[in-house]
């Protein structure tokens, strides 16, 4: 009850916040029904780049932007710097799109939008316009809509009940009685207008040729759905708002005001009980046995908040998963990357790692009873799903197979090595006979290595010994194997088991530090840092990548788009933390060059640029 | 990370990098009497490093790649075509997987053989597309003493539908045409072509891109002396 309470205040809090601030909140125009929302704050990003700068780009003047866009923006009667909203509903018949965005001139917004087509008032007295067969723009005087329809074609082929109403013959009839969502209301009105609306074209609901009469179900199709969307902007200004998603505590939670930008997905059975019916593959059949599971409650959602800072641009992702499950991903993660890998990692030439620290034993004793609610979906496995969990149980030995390979690894990429490689060609004579010389020629290939932790000593040097065995390599004094796996290939592998650790590595360079047990230059306190605390880690030096990626002299755009690279890209990372209750935090940053005022600055320059670069 | 997962990194990874061209060398040497010896020569070894890494993955950038076995019964497949079509003997098939360096040498007793040899491997390996609809590619006419190359194999439209990936391969492939007399050249029609300091012999040079783009192509109508 305490709970509930707070959650109520919280988000009157908030409604009464957002109303006194900035008048019109547009959050509360979106549906509590949204799938996915993506938010933008115009002002946050206005403060850091001005309408002024944005038009000086040269993108804005190219041939493939509209004739809207070439006009200053500043120019379309909206408020830049209030906050956008981008939706998009799903149900089973149909998907809008929305685009919300606030007027601040709506004489100015109404004289360009007046140029896309004729406005027009609908029952209620608000204005629209239908900009095509399958979008339209509606507003009021503080702001508009734009949406865009798409049927699913599906609905009206497959269902049995909706394609006698609208007369389409069933070309495979498949029982969905269990699962249709229909929107009666929507749907009530839709048939009932379609009439109205298609005028004479609509005769005959019956209508049983299926081959060629393509194109006037597609009308039909379009005029539902534009049908549709117009009750969908109705509903839309009137919206209650109760019936909005201000009051999804989780939601406006997300909505980080410091953020450029933010992406919301909040999971509901609704979602994937809609894209049941545009696929119909065996991978439907686990998706459809997805409906109801415990992994996509209501009450898990997915948030990317974008920050676009003065030195870098950072995505913060949050996720939530079933907290009857948290336990089990727990015991997953529940390991730590083997301290004694960064000893084999020279970090001179240091150009990117992954690593990951799972519990393989865990993972393999969880698996199961994550998969259980997926089974006991499944139509021909429901019944047997718990022998089929047992019988996995018995053939596996978790325990073994988790000392064999502990779940810890990293792969490194720690230089790009530049070697001379033999090829032949021809030289003619004055006859032009020709006669074969070889000649070398340079070659860049990345010097790896991959790593990961091994508690059975024993078997692994089985392992390598099946392949050397085999003739897949062959076995060094020094205790490592080579492989060259096809004859005559110039790169090799080479193979080892050493303190716990399997290594696989393509160079003799990076053998010797193998061997040696130690590099001259390690990875830096940051770099140890991170691998220490994180579950994964993605680490990419795009800069250095570029700068020894060889030269492509052929082609003047690539080489210009490669010149470029090098100058204006740095760093990327990414790190996921381990779970703290049902929730996992990732995130990425890519750090911008110097030189830049800021990252809004640096990424519109940039599509600019390469814009330019590309023409 | 899966094993399946890492395997394909560990040799995907090199690809990103190498170099990556070839060239493809025609030649033909014509008697008198319209008999000669074809050999085609397609030379990989520049891109020999990629070509290693490219035969440990199953499929790179779409295309399925070819196991080495599939490699050599394919031209197993065409020494045996060769070998059945009439007026073509001597047929000789050099497979060297260390350098990528494949080529194929027959004898023919006119040119009519090797023209329906290649309809016949268009014909079984649905190629019409890649090696246009004509179906004279090589003409010798006695009387007037003039050899003919229809050359134009153009994909038209098609080659905007190539993946840039692709087209960058074969921008670096030359097609080399090489054709071999005893008597000397008189006349050439197409000016890009070379004649020996012998006059004996024509030699011409192609990007590949070009000829599948429709921008060149290496057709030629050579006359000689009589």
């Amino acid at each position: 009850m305490k709970q509930a309470l707070k959650k109520i205040m919280m988000v009157l809090c908030c409604y009464l916040f957002l109303q006194t601030s900035y008048g019109i909140d547009l959050q509360s125009k979106i549906p509590k029904t949204a799938q996915y929302v993506f938010t933008i704050h115009g002002q946050n990003i206005l403060n850091k780049m001005s309408l002024e700068e944005m038009g000086k780009l040269s993108i804005m003047n190219a041939p493939f932007m509209g004739d809207s866009i070439k006009m200053r923006i500043g120019e379309f009667g909206l408020n830049l710097n209030a906050t956008f909203y981008f939706y998009v509903e799903m149900t089973d018949s149909i998907l809008y799109f929305t685009y919300l965005f606030p007027i601040s001139d709506v004489k100015q917004f109404e004289s360009v939008i007046a140029r896309k087509g004729e406005i027009k008032k609908d029952a209620k007295g608000n204005n629209y316009v239908e900009t095509s067969s399958t979008n339209l723009t509606t507003w009021t005087k503080d702001y508009g809509a734009f949406i865009i329809e798409m049927v699913v074609s599906e609905y009206f082929t497959k269902v049995p009940d909706t394609y006698k109403r609208y007369g389409y013959k069933v070309e495979e009839v498949i029982d969905y009685s269990n699962n249709v969502m229909e929107d009666a209301a929507v749907d009530t009105l839709a048939t009932e207008s379609l009439e109205d609306s298609l005028g004479n074209d609509a005769v005959d609901y019956n209508y049983t040729n299926t081959y060629d009469d393509w194109s006037i179900k597609q009308k039909y199709r379009d005029t539902i759905g534009m049908i549709w969307a117009k009750q969908k902007a109705i509903q839309l200004f009137s919206l209650p708002f109760s019936e909005s998603i201000s009051t999804n505590v989780k939601f406006v939670e997300s909505q980080d005001k410091t953020a450029e930008g933010i992406f919301w997905f909040g999971s509901s059975n609704s979602v994937l009980s809609s894209l049941m019916y545009s696929m119909n593959t065996p991978s439907s059949l686990m998706l459809k046995s997805m409906v109801g599971s415990a992994l996509f409650s209501d009450k898990n959602y997915f948030v990317a908040s974008i920050h676009c800072n003065e030195k870098d641009i950072k995505v913060d992702v949050t996720s939530t998963m079933d907290p009857r499950l948290t336990k089990n991903y727990e015991k997953m993660v529940n390991a730590k990357l083997n301290k004694n890998f960064s000893k084999y990692i020279p970090s001179e030439n240091l150009l990117g790692y992954y690593s990951f620290a799972y519990n393989t034993q865990a993972v393999m004793e969880e698996t199961p009873k994550l998969m259980m609610p997926y089974l006991d979906m499944i139509p021909y496995a429901k019944n047997i799903s718990s022998d089929i969990i047992d019988l996995y149980a018995l053939m596996i030995d978790e325990e073994a197979i988790g000392k064999l390979f502990k779940g810890d690894g990293i792969f490194a990429v720690t230089n790009l090595v530049t070697t001379e490689v033999p090829y032949s060609t021809y030289e003619y004579d004055s006859l032009y006979n020709y006669t074969e010389i070889k000649k070398m020629k340079n070659e860049t290939f990345p010097e790896f290595v991959f790593m990961y932790s091994t508690e059975d000593v024993i078997m692994t040097e089985k392992i390598l010994g099946m392949f050397y065995k085999t003739g897949l390599c062959v076995k060094k004094e020094e205790g490592y194997y080579e492989s060259s796996l096809y004859s005559g290939s110039p790169f090799k592998l080479y193979l080892l088991q050493k303190e716990g650790i399997v290594f696989i590595c393509n160079t003799q360079q990076q053998l010797e530090i193998i061997l040696k047990g130690k590099v001259e230059k390690g990875l830096s306190k940051e770099h140890l840092k991170r691998l220490k605390v994180n579950t994964a880690n993605v680490f990419v030096d795009i800069k250095k990548i570029l700068e020894r990626f060889p030269n492509m002299t052929e082609e003047n755009r690539k080489m210009d788009m490669l010149t470029y690279g090098r100058k204006n890209v740095e760093i990327l990372n990414f790190t996921q933390s381990k779970p703290k209750g049902n929730t996992i935090k990732s995130e990425m940053v890519l750090n911008i060059p110097k030189g830049n005022d800021n990252s809004v600055k640096y990424l519109f320059n940039m599509i600019n640029d390469l814009y330019l670069l590309s023409k | 990370m899966k094993l399946k997962n890492l395997y394909r990194t560990l040799f995907f990874l090199p690809l990103l990098f190498l170099t990556s061209c070839f060239d493809i060398i025609e030649e033909v040497n014509l008697h008198d009497d319209g008999s000669g010896i074809f050999n085609l020569t397609v030379n990989m070894s520049q891109s020999r490093a990629k070509l290693f890494s490219m035969l440990l993955l199953d499929s790179v950038q779409g295309h399925k790649v070819p196991k080495r076995e599939e490699i050599k019964a394919r031209l197993n497949e065409l020494a045996a075509a060769a070998r059945k079509t009439e007026g073509i003997k001597e047929v000789k098939i050099v497979q060297d997987f260390d350098n990528f360096v494949f080529s194929f040498h027959c004898l023919f007793s006119d040119l009519n053989s090797l023209n329906h040899l290649i309809e016949e491997i268009k014909k079984t390996h649905n190629a019409d597309e890649f090696l246009n609809s004509e179906t004279i590619h090589f003409e010798y006419n006695k009387r007037t003493a003039t050899y003919t190359r229809n050359g134009n194999y153009s994909i038209g439209d098609a080659y905007y539908k190539v993946k840039n990936i692709d087209k960058s391969i074969l921008s670096n492939a030359n097609f080399v045409s090489i054709v071999r007399f005893n008597k000397e050249v008189a006349i050439i029609s197409n000016l890009n072509a070379k004649v020996a300091p012998t006059k004996k012999a024509v030699m011409l040079r192609v990007n590949v891109a070009h000829i599948i783009k429709g921008t060149e192509n290496f057709s030629n109508k050579i006359t000689l002396s009589k």
